[in-house]
């Protein structure tokens, strides 16, 4: 494919204006604190879009459309009722409320802080920080190969052009301004993906003689694409529905937003504006995917990613424009979201906490933790584009295991954590470590019958319990801190 | 099958449930009592530290 230039030109523009917003707003960085979670004074709209477009990346915009036009209308409703319900209510009621006062009480601004001070434990700490570096990493590749492997469909630009722009323009904002940074970039981005998504809407209408006509469209495809379950077996209808709403719950990158947070009043209202941009993104979602299935009917069921970008073709070279910016800015925010908490494992809870705290004298040695954190970003982003380039069969394994992985990990830690007070540190390390490893074999050994995570999990709480109640109780000094809510 | 405005009637309510249902939900809850009591709660604790 010819080389697409005003698409190019587009895209170019688009991530100029997104490094000059992270220069602009390096005024803000005052503070570590502000350059790590903005001071924790980030208000509710710049939450809920950060928080938004750090869960749905590029695989989102290309990947559900391409799973509605699979599974049809049935895998996509429940996948609307679980997610907003899920992830834009329930995660925020039972974890963002609580984490945003407990987090600022222990002064910490990571999840493997959090543990670490709820725990009294520096080897948690330590295993954490290393569980975030292993798969966060991969993670960020996938995305990376998404946002260029989806360029490429749609203007011709090659592979490693586009993934050596999009780790410098995140290196720039970044390294500048931290956190604030990536939120108020985060804000661009989500109303260009939102905007992408709600233009391409039109297309599918129009190319398919209006609404009306669509429905009788739909009535003379495979009956299955209109009804639950439709394709898939009722198990894995579930599994991939709900299971992606529920490891939202143990995502570091997503834990970071609630920290940062600027209080506990403002959480209603990021309930708010996340669900009505998550019911906005997966509804856009979902008339794409399943419009695509009534336009092209069989075509790209061997290759159902071809969809979106096929489907903003139909309509003007703006559109397409748009949706190209569209893809660049859902894989740029979650990897910033990505390379963001990463850098924080390394710079706050390896270097700072982990490391200086031991040596006799910390307080000489000590160097700005900014210095390192910026650092910790210019080394991941190389790191990660280096692996991106040709990405190993080893690597892309892990990143396809990455958010069921964590997930596994820490849903169990945080949410157990933060409510149980007789939660110990050694059964919190057996729940991480218990988890982690049976959801990662569930992943490569490629176990059929239930998704990777569900089985993680449940290894991952009954350890939790178990070794917990064998262990000695948490001193009540920690209880004190980490537990001033009277019922 | 029956159908609502086009749609099969299952899809049509578990979608109406996800979308507007949840924006719904979501202004309800927040300006609940129970809502109003809870972030109080936290949001005192926040100030005393």
């Amino acid at each position: 494919m010819a080389i697409q230039w005003p698409i190019v030109a587009a895209v170019a523009c688009f991530l100029m204006l997104l490094a000059g917003v992270g220069v602009f707003v390096k005024k803000k960085v005052t503070t570590d604190e502000d350059y790590l979670v903005g001071g924790r004074s980030v208000g509710p709209v710049f939450t809920a879009v950060s928080f938004c477009v750090a869960y749905y990346s590029t695989v989102a915009v290309i990947g559900c459309p391409a799973m509605y036009y699979l599974y049809g209308m049935g895998y996509a409703s429940l996948e609307l009722l679980a997610n907003t319900w899920i992830v834009g209510i329930l995660l925020f009621v039972v974890l963002g409320l609580r984490m945003r006062v407990v987090s600022e009480r222990a002064n910490v601004v990571s999840l493997p802080g959090f543990l670490a001070v709820r725990f009294e434990s520096e080897t948690l700490r330590l295993v954490s920080a290393c569980i975030i570096a292993i798969f966060v990493i991969p993670y960020g590749v996938a995305v990376l190969k998404g946002i260029g492997d989806a360029l490429k469909i749609l203007a011709g630009i090659p592979y490693l052009l586009t993934v050596v722009v999009i780790c410098i323009t995140a290196l720039i904002y970044m390294v500048t301004s931290g956190y604030w940074g990536v939120v108020w970039t985060d804000l661009i981005q989500g109303s260009v993906i939102m905007a992408a998504l709600l233009c391409t809407i039109p297309l599918v209408f129009k190319s398919l003689g209006g609404v009306g006509q669509a429905l009788e469209v739909a009535k003379t495809i495979d009956p299955d694409l209109l009804g639950i379950p439709g394709p898939l077996p009722w198990g894995l209808l579930f599994s991939y529905s709900f299971v992606w709403g529920l490891v939202a719950f143990g995502q570091p990158q997503l834990v970071t937003k609630f920290i940062a947070l600027k209080d506990a009043k403002s959480v209603g209202m990021t309930i708010f504006i996340s669900t009505v941009w998550m019911s906005l993104f997966l509804i856009a979602a979902t008339v794409i995917g399943f419009g695509g299935r009534l336009i092209f009917g069989d075509q790209f069921i061997n290759n159902p990613d071809l969809v979106s970008p096929s489907v903003a073709k139909l309509g003007p070279k703006f559109i397409v424009m748009l949706f190209s910016c569209g893809v660049v800015a859902a894989g740029l925010t979650s990897l910033a979201a990505l390379v963001l908490t990463s850098a924080t494992a390394i710079s706050r809870d390896f270097y700072e906490d982990g490391w200086l705290r031991r040596q006799k004298n910390a307080s000489s040695r000590k160097i700005n933790s900014v210095k390192v954190h910026r650092l910790s970003v210019g080394a991941i982003i190389i790191i990660t584009l280096l692996l991106s380039i040709r990405p190993w069969s080893f690597v892309w394994q892990l990143s396809v295991a990455g958010a069921g992985s964590m997930a596994a990990a820490f849903t169990a830690p945080l949410l157990i954590g933060i409510y149980w007070k007789r939660a110990t540190k050694e059964g919190c390390l057996a729940s991480i470590l218990g988890g982690t490893i049976v959801t990662t074999l569930w992943y490569l050994l490629k176990l059929e019958y239930f998704h990777p995570y569900i089985p993680g999990m449940i290894v991952s709480i009954v350890l939790f319990i178990v070794v917990s109640l064998m262990t000695t109780p948490p001193s009540e000094a920690t209880i004190k801190k980490m537990f001033p809510f009277k019922a | 099958m029956s159908t609502v405005c086009g749609i099969p009637s299952s899809i049509f309510w578990i979608m109406l449930l996800g979308g507007p249902g949840a924006i719904l939900f979501s202004l309800v809850l927040i300006n609940s009592t129970w809502w109003k009591k809870l972030v109080n709660k936290y949001y005192t604790i926040d100030m005393k530290d």
